[in-house]
């Protein structure tokens, strides 16, 4: 079924346009977005059940101005009064610019924004609608994945959750008029465990531009889930050093998002904090090796038709067969930087800054067999799981936490694991060490990607089974 | 809107009610090196309510909590708070009450948020840097909140705050190699001057980096932690006497006893309403319920934990308090003493992850110091690997301690036996 626009912004499109004619008096470029973003989040667990907002549920306006050679912006959520509100908004605007400007403060260049006319609308496609689905039913869903998880010896808690968003977003200029919606669902089953020494947990994710489908794949996972927990109880600390690894498709895209996709964000090129900027042109991988993002490189929670600065959404390859060939814009980074953005603005709601952000980031799959990159270790690791990481687009340093370490000696599993796994190392060291790639592919879009530590926003990740050196602690 | 939302929730089927609005003005710029990137600026209002749906035999108490935007129309409220109302009769927690009968006014703030983000922005424009140090950019926050919340049972309290945040990176160079260290400000009341010192100090930061070697592996190392993520740390033992973590049965705090080991420092940790410059001054909770002075841990032993008023309520607690400010004393070693044997001090990581369930914490190291028979010299990368169930048994803390926004902490904690992995 398609997904239906909202109501809101159809009956607040005359006031928006009016707002911005009213605007267009006071400034040389006015361009408004507007968000209307609504879901429901279940969580239910052994000893607690919560039903609320999903978490990045929103409605409101944010306006862009081009004043005195800067641009100004300015977020609000009520407008009845699109007179006063315009007048509000440009004096509020003008006013703290005015307040900065008499401190003597230099200004960094910023080319004035030149649209092509251009009117689009999007809206996507579900199997079933959460939104008509009975709140009693998702509950009772997920209430037996929960006992299913639970009645396992030594868990503490099993919870299951399933949040849905249905996303609806216009962009409003004199030459824009864009309209999209779209809808998509996430998924979370977690066990947490002790087996008297240790407390672990060990959790599988869900997610994609579906809807209350999501369920049905959560049931399969409950066992897949008690097993990784005894795992973790039973693991031991690894031994830090160099190993041969496979990452499993989840781990292969935290490095895509960590290694790479962060340290190609375009406004850290204009800070210079990427030192990707002087490898354009240069060979950062392995030959084999080939990495993309786009709004339109994947289905997943950040496919979109437009951006949160209104530039439409595109398929961009990073590095092609090894060598970087270009980063991922704003609009604001493109102009400064003359390139052409490529639809990756993103803010976290409508209340803040737009940033060169990644949608859907993925390592291009390959043509070897899973059981042919064991079989060519002798002795490494099969990583699993993602837990968290951190980018380091100056340097060039990862560090991301994996769940799990699968021992393979001698192109066998052993059935032996460690736990927790930090992988650290320079960047190109590991893309380079990158000696096969399986023919597999999936992507992972639960949870969001912050920042610096903060601006969260979605996106998704993944790709195939990736071979490669990296040192672990 | 809010009048005619409590008449709406009044009518309704809700047992209880709950409604928190909060409205945010702000002021913001946006710097890339000295020179000014965007200025921004915003005014919203969010409503929040959560219906409480209890069951016949009053065991069980549902709830579902919806945002109620200020542009809904009457039909949309009454229909958000229809659908939440049918939602929260399948779920069946147990049966809790609310914050009854407060009621308070508070004090709206006298702030200029213009001269607040000048102010700061003049600070940061002082920032003197050499020749081969460089800011890189930064970014100012100034925002003023006014909160309001309302219930059934008779809370109706307001309360105001003021929070500035600056994010900074900075650069130090030497022979065409560039390094840049990260720094997230957050306070109520600074002046320009501590703020321009504090990033100047990260220039020196920033000098030892640029000399830094590879940090060494080592199996059994004595590790310093001295950056600002020593607050993490300690929030391993806030986590652990949260009232939702005891009653999900995840927490391993008990009362009267001991989470640390008898080679351990004593753990004496306050809870504070209030603490000067803290972003943290909130007089109630988001349930309403005021938030109050507490002594969390007492040299070493448990005295009472702390949380919502539903998590209280499920583990008996009689009186609870959310965490605004934490006060965490210094332990038996002054810093000088930690440094007498070799040790690895760390003060930046790229990310220090702590992991309250498992008790797992470390990262990868920005930059610390090791000392070895050589003497002190800087190092990077490599990262460290502990667990709490270990560290518990022999961590120290300074007797020295400083504040980072709502924690004053000891300077330092000194962990034995610790993991590195290196070169």
């Amino acid at each position: 079924m398609q997904v239906k626009m909202s109501g809101y912004l159809m009956e607040i499109k005359p006031k928006i346009k009016e707002l911005i004619t009213l605007l267009d008096n006071e400034f040389e470029y006015v361009s408004v977005l507007c968000t209307d973003v609504s879901g429901t989040s279940y969580r239910v667990g052994q000893r607690q059940t919560n039903v609320g907002d999903y978490g990045f549920s929103e409605r409101g306006f944010v306006v862009r101005v081009y004043e005195n050679g800067s641009y100004c912006e300015y977020s609000f959520n009520e407008c009845e009064d699109v007179e006063a509100c315009a007048k509000t908004i440009a004096s509020v605007l003008k006013d703290e610019l005015k307040a900065l400007e008499n401190l003597g403060i230099s200004k960094m260049e910023s080319p004035l924004i030149h649209e092509e006319e251009m009117t689009k609308i999007m809206m996507n496609e579900i199997e079933v609608n959460p939104e008509e689905m009975s709140a009693e039913d998702i509950l009772a869903h997920l209430k037996k994945i929960s006992d299913a998880g639970a009645k396992h010896e030594g868990v503490i808690e099993f919870q299951a959750a399933m949040q849905f968003a249905h996303v609806n977003k216009m962009f409003l200029s004199d030459k824009k008029d864009l309209m999209q919606s779209y809808a998509y669902a996430e998924g979370m089953a977690a066990a947490i465990g002790s087996n008297g020494e240790k407390t672990e947990m060990a959790y599988e994710s869900f997610s994609g531009l579906k809807g209350a489908e999501i369920l049905d794949e959560m049931d399969d996972k409950v066992e897949k889930i008690i097993q990784d927990l005894n795992d973790k109880l039973n693991a031991e600390a690894v031994v830090p050093g160099m190993y041969d690894v496979i990452t499993t498709p989840e781990v292969t895209g935290l490095i895509a998002h960590e290694a790479f996709g962060h340290g190609v964000e375009m406004d850290m090129f204009v800070k210079e904090r990427a030192l990707a900027k002087d490898y354009i042109g240069k060979k950062v991988a392995s030959d084999i090796t080939s990495m993309k993002d786009g709004a339109l490189s994947a289905s997943q929670v950040s496919s979109y038709m437009f951006d949160d600065e209104g530039t439409l959404g595109s398929d961009t390859t990073i590095i092609d067969h090894g060598t970087l060939v270009r980063g991922i814009s704003d609009l604001l980074s493109a102009l400064r930087l003359k390139t052409v953005p490529t639809g990756n603005g993103k803010r976290e709601s409508f209340e803040r800054k737009a940033y060169a952000r990644m949608t859907n980031t993925l390592f291009a799959s390959g043509t070897d067999s899973l059981d042919d990159m064991i079989a060519s270790i002798k002795h490494g690791y099969l990583l699993e799981g993602m837990d968290s990481g951190m980018e380091d687009p100056k340097h060039w340093g990862i560090q991301c936490v994996v769940a799990m370490g699968r021992e393979i000696k001698d192109g066998k599993l052993t059935g032996k694991v460690v736990a927790p796994v930090t992988l650290t190392g320079y960047v190109p060291d590991m893309l380079k060490s990158i000696s096969m790639i399986s023919n597999d592919f999936e992507m992972f879009g639960s949870g969001a990607c912050g920042k610096g530590h903060k601006e969260w926003v979605k996106v998704s990740d993944g790709g195939p089974y990736l071979k490669c050196k990296v040192r672990l602690g | 809107m809010k009048k005619e939302l409590y008449s709406i929730l009044k009518e309704s089927k809700a047992s209880d009610f709950i409604i928190k609005e909060i409205t945010t003005y702000s002021q913001e710029a946006f710097f890339i090196g000295q020179k000014l990137d965007m200025s921004r600026a915003k005014e919203v209002s969010h409503t929040m309510v959560t219906v409480y749906v209890d069951s016949d035999d009053k065991k069980y108490r549902g709830s579902a909590t919806k945002e109620i935007h200020p542009t809904y129309s009457v039909e949309e409220i009454k229909k958000e708070i229809d659908k939440a109302i049918f939602a929260a009769r399948f779920v069946q927690n147990p049966w809790f009450p609310l914050v009854a009968d407060q009621q308070s006014e508070g004090n709206d703030l006298d702030v200029n948020l213009t001269e607040e983000l000048v102010k700061i922005c003049e600070a940061m424009q002082k920032v003197k840097a050499k020749e081969n140090e460089k800011v890189n950019s930064y970014e100012v926050f100034v925002n003023k909140k006014k909160t309001h919340i309302l219930n059934s049972q008779g809370v109706d309290v307001t309360f105001y705050g003021f929070d500035c945040e600056v994010e900074a990176v900075i650069n130090t160079s030497k022979e065409g190699h560039e390094i840049e260290l990260y720094k997230d400000l957050r306070f109520a009341n600074k002046k320009g001057e501590e703020i321009t010192l504090e990033i100047e100090k990260m220039f020196i930061s920033g000098e030892a980096r640029l000399k830094a070697v590879s940090t060494k592996k080592n199996e059994h190392a004595n590790v310093i932690l001295s950056g600002d993520d020593v607050v993490q740390f300690f929030q391993y033992f806030t986590s652990h006497t949260n009232a939702a973590n005891q009653y999900m049965g995840i927490a391993k705090a008990k009362i009267d006893e001991k989470m640390s080991g008898d080679d351990a420092d004593d753990l004496t940790i306050e809870l504070k309403a209030h603490m000067d410059g803290s972003t943290k001054n909130d007089a109630y909770d988001m349930d309403g319920n005021p938030v109050k002075d507490r002594v969390l841990f007492d040299k070493g032993v448990c005295k009472t934990f702390w949380g919502s008023i539903q998590h209280a309520h499920y583990i008996h607690m009689d009186d609870t308090t959310s965490i605004n400010n934490v006060v965490v004393h210094g332990g038996s070693m002054s810093i000088e003493d930690m440094k007498k044997e070799p040790y690895l001090e760390v003060t930046d990581f790229s990310s220090f992850i702590m992991d309250p369930i498992t008790g797992s914490f470390g990262g990868e190291i920005r930059l610390g110091y090791e000392k070895d028979a050589r003497g002190v010299h800087p190092v990077a990368g490599g990262s460290i690997s502990a667990n709490f169930s270990k560290a518990v048994k022999n961590m120290k803390f300074s007797k020295e301690t400083r504040q980072i926004n709502n924690y004053i902490v000891p300077c330092a904690v000194c962990l034995r036996d610790v993991v590195v992995a290196g070169e």
